[in-house]
């Protein structure tokens, strides 16, 4: 199964999305637990839930390397 | 077609277009690493932590956390010298403070991912900053011009960032959700659990109307009067109704809207929330409302607990009364309308994947995401809640204002009173208004209704449905 967990176009890291959305931080955090492993995708500028699937799935060996599960 | 339908498959490998998407092994879910890679937990760790370590530190005597708690807040000081002389003769203790707030939360945000060579230097600038923003509210007249710590805070923050060109990694030490969630678990060591077991139900109550109400104009307006993509009035409309910023992320998240959509009621939501920080404290000081009213009307109608502490705080301080403000927003806000985050984001998950997308679901939305989206942090405040009201039970009304109060309560609010100033600091140091995203005149109007919706069906809930309850608070 697919999920853009393992897709390398999905950027969980908290501290991509806190820089990825300027204000984000000055009320709130990404890396507070109300986001659970939510993150952006860059391939279709969506933010989503990790469980989410896509015809555009590209996998990514290198996901744990390049960013935590976080 | 929504904007995700032509994109988002029907979960199954076999409708990928790519080896690499069918082949792709399933990746394992963060699951209980969450109790080191959220801040939420930590928050709990350090509440509680610095919670028993006070008690065991009253308990044997120990004047140490009595001493580390240290702020020159309440000075009264009328000259220079005065306050010259308070640092002089306790620079150890500030020193001592200084590095231990520096290794607690330079050791768990590093664990979380932050860099500690950002966070040392960032979190000095914010420790000396807030030395100043006591040092303000322990002048004799500050209350006189108004000088409310909270306020000054914010309005030096917001200047400094929106006037000086801060680097970016500074921002690593400006955490305005993990200091105000450790100042929240501090705050249930205070927070008296019979007062949340006797009013507990009337906030929730207050709350559930308050949150419909306000979603449900958001969304009709936003969908209905503007017509805007039902995911961006999804977002708006929680982002409004429950917790701003923090609920916009997790129903933006459950929905699959445009990271422009999340973005944009942002802005919204950090925009509104400054202007609420300034009008309901002094609406409030207009209309001489009882603090525990206030501070119910603060929990009912800010979007975020950051911004609403330092609104319920700054009038509890005009009125002197803040623990009755601090106590009708805590009751309203963290336990009332917090706790409505992953029900939402549940809901909404189940709406966007049965009905909106219902050929393309990707999987479908399990109930565990109310539990996994929970705000973790208000278990340590309930814990800390239940933990010490036991713990002083046992004392006479008359020991405990004159052994408990100053020994153990008084300097743990000292140490809150520091990670809210943290906290409001915070708020406005990452506030960069030239970074926000110009909203549009649509979102803007659909959110914008349902914040005066709020602001009036708060004030009423709050002064006159159940205006004999909050006001009550506090005594």
């Amino acid at each position: 199964m697919a999920l853009c967990f393992g897709c390398r176009h999905f950027v969980n890291n908290p501290r991509l999305i806190e820089s990825s959305i300027p204000g984000l931080n000055a009320l709130s955090s990404a890396f507070a637990s109300v986001r659970g492993e939510a993150g952006l995708c860059s391939r279709l500028n969506l933010f989503l839930s990790p469980t989410t699937k896509c015809s555009y799935f590209e996998s990514d060996e290198s996901v744990t390397e390049k960013r935590p599960a976080v | 077609m929504s904007e995700k339908s032509e994109n988002v498959s029907k979960g199954s490998a076999d409708y990928c277009e790519t080896k690499a998407c069918a082949e792709a092994p399933p990746k394992q879910p963060m699951g209980w690493k969450e109790l080191y890679l959220k801040e939420d937990w930590w928050a709990i760790y350090l509440g509680l932590g610095i919670t028993v370590v006070a008690l065991i530190s009253f308990l044997s005597g120990s004047n140490i956390v009595k001493s580390l708690a240290i702020n020159p807040g309440g000075l009264k000081w009328s000259s220079l010298g005065q306050l010259g002389d308070h640092f002089s003769k306790n620079l150890p203790l500030y020193f001592i403070q200084m590095i231990s707030w520096l290794v607690v939360f330079g050791v768990s945000t590093r664990i979380m991912g932050l860099k500690t060579r950002e966070f040392i230097p960032s979190f000095i600038v914010l420790y000396l900053l807030s030395i100043v923003m006591f040092s303000i509210s322990g002048w004799v007249n500050a209350s006189k011009y108004n000088l409310e710590p909270p306020l000054v805070a914010l309005i030096v923050g917001l200047a400094i960032a929106n006037l000086v060109r801060l680097p970016k990694w500074l921002d690593s030490g400006f955490r305005v959700e993990y200091y105000i969630k450790t100042g929240i678990v501090l705050l249930g060591a205070t927070f008296p659990v019979t007062l949340i077991i006797s009013a507990g139900p009337v906030a929730l109550f207050q709350a559930t109307v308050i949150s419909l109400t306000t979603c449900l104009v958001i969304y009709f307006m936003a969908t209905k009067v503007f017509g805007l993509d039902k995911r961006f009035a999804s977002v708006l409309g929680v982002g409004g109704a429950v917790c701003g910023v923090s609920a916009s992320m997790a129903i933006a998240s459950s929905v699959g809207a445009k990271k422009d959509y999340l973005y944009t009621t942002v802005t919204l939501v950090v925009v509104w929330a400054l202007v609420m920080i300034l009008f309901i404290p002094f609406a409030s000081k207009l209309l001489s409302l009882n603090p525990g009213i206030a501070g119910a009307w603060v929990g009912t109608s800010e979007f975020a607990d950051a911004a609403g502490f330092a609104a319920a705080s700054a009038y509890g301080k005009m009125a002197g009364n803040e623990n009755a403000a601090i106590q009708g927003f805590t009751l309203m806000k963290v336990i009332g309308r917090d706790m409505w985050i992953g029900i939402w984001s549940f809901i909404f998950a189940l709406i966007a994947c049965l009905k909106w997308e219902k050929e393309e679901c990707g999987t479908r939305p399990d109930a565990m995401e109310i539990w996994w989206r929970f705000p973790k942090f208000v278990i340590g405040f309930f814990i800390a809640s239940i933990f010490m009201t036991a713990v002083t039970a046992g004392y006479a009304s008359a020991d405990f204002n004159k052994v408990v109060k100053p020994g153990l309560i008084l300097p743990i609010v000292s140490l809150r009173t520091w990670a809210f100033i943290f906290c409001f600091l915070s708020i406005g140091l990452t506030t960069r208004f030239r970074e926000l995203k110009s909203a549009g005149v649509k979102p803007f109007l659909a959110f914008t209704t349902g914040v005066l919706v709020n602001v009036v069906l708060g004030f009423v809930l709050s002064a006159y449905v159940f205006g004999s309850h909050w006001s009550a608070l506090g005594k």
